[in-house]
């Protein structure tokens, strides 16, 4: 606000160039969720979110939730396949390449301003784990002044949450920082009826659903420097007794913690626009369960650990030549400490591995706007690990816009994910035994035609078809000659999809979107239809002001049956929820309500391998309040 | 094997280059920002017909402007007057805005506003390409890595407003389309 108009003429304006700006110029199929949304409809994870969008799905098994993406969902895969990042900093971590969606996930939704979720293989220009997708969530930017925020909910199960956030801008100078708790008592009676024997207490699970969570966020900025970082643990209880632990022990956990700093600085020059970032990452990870010993009356407790340092560098270049842009870039990566261990209390580990790894890679991306409704972009990525060797990742996209209302996308790619520490180094001998093969990357070979149009000027239409190719797969397999699990590259599934939605926003404030989901997903090999991979998917989300400043959303869900790990059938699923929401009134006071599941429906989900459900009971209604103030003190400008 | 050394050598140059590079001048700027700011740069720089305490901006249409509007003006004084921003006014409130921001992404509802607010005394800001051409009166159009500044001078005349050379000076002056008047 303090730049004359002359020096606004001469301003320049940061491009994002790896970010989005139009969707419907981008060469992939893109949803932008913002924060208004997200607090409309009251999603309490980034899994809520992802749920509401075509194409998507999630299962939980009371500790992680598991994302599914045109009828991929991988047992025994902690979402590999999804690349995620925070102001595009990665976050997958280094010893699982875990994309956390529930409450593991390290910051609080209200920090969020918008989220782009990129369908589609993007490794041509951020490498491994982009192979169904990237989900960047952009955080909030410091309004100008002073603002204090305050924010506290309650929900069922005895769940709070609590979020204090500050920030300030002033000049060229600005800050945000936050601190959240979460706590949840979690369900205090949970029944398993693969446990329903007197000595596992009926089946019934008692007040080991717990989950709790801590949380802190800055990022300062001056002018084109930045710095951001981020601390968060979270721990769970685990009542499903996974890996034979005991059933009912409130000694079952399991502890995430992960943390990054992250400098960057961008500087639009002659040469173009530059971007470059130096972090440094951190995970740890710790499960602890408790075991009979071999006298029945010996309880003893055993941990998994598992942690991973990571500092890495990246630069990226953007420039525009005449009406085509290109970017080029590179990274890297180098991890001093990559180590995994198993112990039982009070003895020394009886598997330990300890390990460093480095990668690097080279990137560029040319978008040719041919002719004036033409648009051509032709890139790739050569990814070099240590351990893996080098990797290739092409993607060619077309895009034509007969007129602002119409874009025919034809995209074609291939990526890939390397495979983690976990899958290539990782052993107890309860359930899995290490690999005999070392392990190659995964490669996924995708076509997809996006047609978007918008119909009327309020309502615009998607339609997208894809086809997806994995080989290579690596897959918690059955070993025959241990008689335990262990992961092999034996993998090749084959998926078509086909989405179709409608999207309306009015000037009225009403908003709404309607989509189907297709997805036939098979196992090339087996021919059979993958597990965990509901045929059909119907989502409804609509929201409608009720007064000048309050809003009611409502979200209903439906997903097919689908064949669990094991091979039962877990039946289909049809969720509602609904939300009343107040924009910030009275001096700063926002409020909302939500009923999840309204009609408690009964649902499940499909459960992993080193789980002897082979589905699980999920929540049946359950409510959530939620109330917000903010305190803001303006500088005085002319 | 791969080239590591070397490649790890040119990160670190670009890095290091990158760095040491002064950081006082080519300070880069949200597009929004600049936006808004161009906005309120204008409220000092046309006339209105008529004086009042308070100065009305407007908001209609989709994207992150409204809300940009809303966070970066509301509270602040431009010649004494106090800045207030209303989004999606309706009807009567429409003509009652000093200036509108017309952020729609479908042609036929930019043609009906600016149709339905001709001879009012609003000053009309648009940023989508042929804003100006159109019959509104301000445009800010993104060009590669600058936010320009249009001004449709017919419009602005008709409507009863004046604007300061200041602003025609940085200006690219265009005028409607024939259809448009």
């Amino acid at each position: 606000m303090s730049l004359s108009i002359e020096q606004l003429a001469q301003a320049k304006v940061f491009t994002a160039s790896r970010h989005l700006e139009d969707s419907r110029q981008a060469p992939s199929s893109v949803s932008i969720i913002g924060a208004e949304e997200i607090r409309r409809y009251g999603w309490r994870t980034l899994g809520d979110v992802l749920n509401s969008l075509r194409g998507f799905y999630t299962s939980y098994d009371r500790d992680y939730t598991y994302l599914g993406v045109r009828g991929f969902l991988r047992p025994g895969d902690y979402n590999s396949r999804i690349l995620m990042m925070v102001n595009g900093h990665r976050v997958n971590d280094g010893v699982y390449d875990s994309a956390p969606f529930g409450t593991e996930f390290p910051l609080d939704l209200d920090l969020i301003d918008h989220i782009e979720i990129v369908r589609g293989p993007s490794s041509s220009l951020f490498g491994t784990n982009a192979v169904f997708g990237v989900i960047n969530l952009i955080t909030r930017q410091a309004s100008s002044g002073m603002t204090v925020e305050a924010s506290g909910d309650t929900s069922t199960f005895l769940g709070r949450t609590g979020r204090l956030t500050a920030n300030f801008r002033e000049g060229r100078l600005s800050g945000l920082f936050s601190g959240s708790l979460y706590r949840s008592a979690g369900q205090s009676q949970l029944f398993f009826p693969e446990f329903a024997a007197p000595d596992t207490n009926g089946g019934v699970a008692s007040n080991v659903d717990g989950d709790r969570s801590s949380q802190a966020f800055g990022d300062m900025q001056y002018g084109n420097l930045r710095v951001q970082g981020l601390y968060s643990t979270r721990t769970k209880l685990v009542p499903t007794a996974a890996y034979q632990m005991n059933f009912n022990d409130p000694a079952n956990q399991t502890t995430d913690s992960a943390g990054f700093l992250d400098v960057s600085y961008h500087r639009a020059m002659g040469i173009g626009d530059l971007e470059t970032r130096v972090d440094y990452d951190r995970y740890d990870f710790l499960g602890v369960g408790a075991f009979w010993g071999a006298d029945p009356a010996e309880r003893y407790l055993a941990s998994s650990s598992a942690g991973a340092d990571r500092i890495g560098s990246e630069a990226t270049l953007g420039r525009q030549i005449g009406r085509h842009r290109v970017i080029v870039g590179g990274n890297y990566e180098y991890s001093p400490r990559v180590e995994q261990e198993n112990w039982v209390a009070g003895q020394t580990p009886w598997f330990s591995d300890h390990r460093q790894a480095s990668q690097a890679a080279i990137f560029g991306e040319a978008e040719l706007n041919l002719v004036s409704k033409l648009s051509l972009r032709v890139g790739g990525r050569l990814d070099w690990f240590d351990a893996y060797g080098a990797s290739l990742s092409p993607r060619v996209a077309l895009v034509y816009s007969p007129n602002s209302r119409t874009a025919l996308k034809y995209i074609y790619g291939r990526a890939f994910n390397a495979p983690n520490a976990y899958e290539s180094y990782y052993w107890d001998n309860v359930s899995l035994v290490a690999p005999s093969i070392p392990l190659k990357p995964e490669t996924i070979g995708s076509h997809e035609v996006i047609f978007e149009r918008g119909l009327t000027s309020w309502l615009q239409m998607t339609v997208d078809g894809s086809y997806n190719h994995l080989g290579n797969l690596i897959d918690q397999v059955p070993d025959p000659a241990s008689g335990l699990t262990h992961f092999v590259n034996v993998g090749r599934d084959r998926g078509r999809a086909l989405e179709l939605e409608l999207e309306t926003k009015r000037a009225s404030g009403l908003a709404a979107r309607v989509s189907y989901t297709l997805a036939d997903a098979a196992d090339e090999i087996q021919h059979v239809r993958l597990a965990n991979s509901p045929l059909h998917m119907a989502k409804f989300n609509g929201t409608v002001p009720l007064s000048h400043k309050s809003f009611a959303a409502l979200e209903v869900l439906y997903a097919s049956s689908q064949i669990s790990y094991q091979g039962t059938r877990v039946p289909s699923s049809l969720l509602t929820n609904v939300t009343v929401s107040t924009k910030p009134m009275w001096g700063g006071w926002a409020f909302s309500a939500s009923c999840y599941n309204a009609f408690n429906r009964r649902w499940f989900s499909p459960a992993g391998p080193g789980l002897l459900q082979a589905e699980l009971q999920q929540d049946g209604r359950t409510f959530r309040v939620k109330i917000t103030y903010r305190f803001h003190r303006e500088r005085d400008s002319k | 094997m791969w080239p590591l050394p070397k490649l790890a050598g040119w990160f670190c140059a670009l890095l290091a280059a990158s760095l040491l590079a002064p950081l006082l001048n080519a300070q880069v700027h949200d597009e929004r920002a600049i936006k808004v700011a161009y906005v309120f740069n204008l409220t000092k720089y046309v006339e209105w017909p008529h004086t009042s305490t308070q100065l009305v901006v407007g908001f209609v249409g989709d994207g992150p402007m409204g809300e940009a509007l809303e966070k970066m003006l509301t509270g602040k004084t431009s010649d004494s007057r106090l800045i207030r921003v209303v989004l999606s006014p309706q009807d009567k409130a429409l003509e009652q805005c000093d200036v509108l921001y017309v952020a729609y992404s479908s042609p036929e509802k930019i043609h009906a506003t600016l149709q339905r607010l001709r001879g009012k005394s609003v000053l009309t800001v648009g940023d989508t390409g042929s804003f100006p051409q159109d019959g509104g009166m301000i445009g800010l159009v993104r060009a590669a890595d600058q936010v320009r500044i249009q001004v449709n001078l017919e419009a602005v005349q008709e409507a009863g407003l004046k604007i300061s050379s200041r602003v025609l000076d940085l200006a690219i002056i265009v005028h409607s389309k024939p259809e448009a008047k």
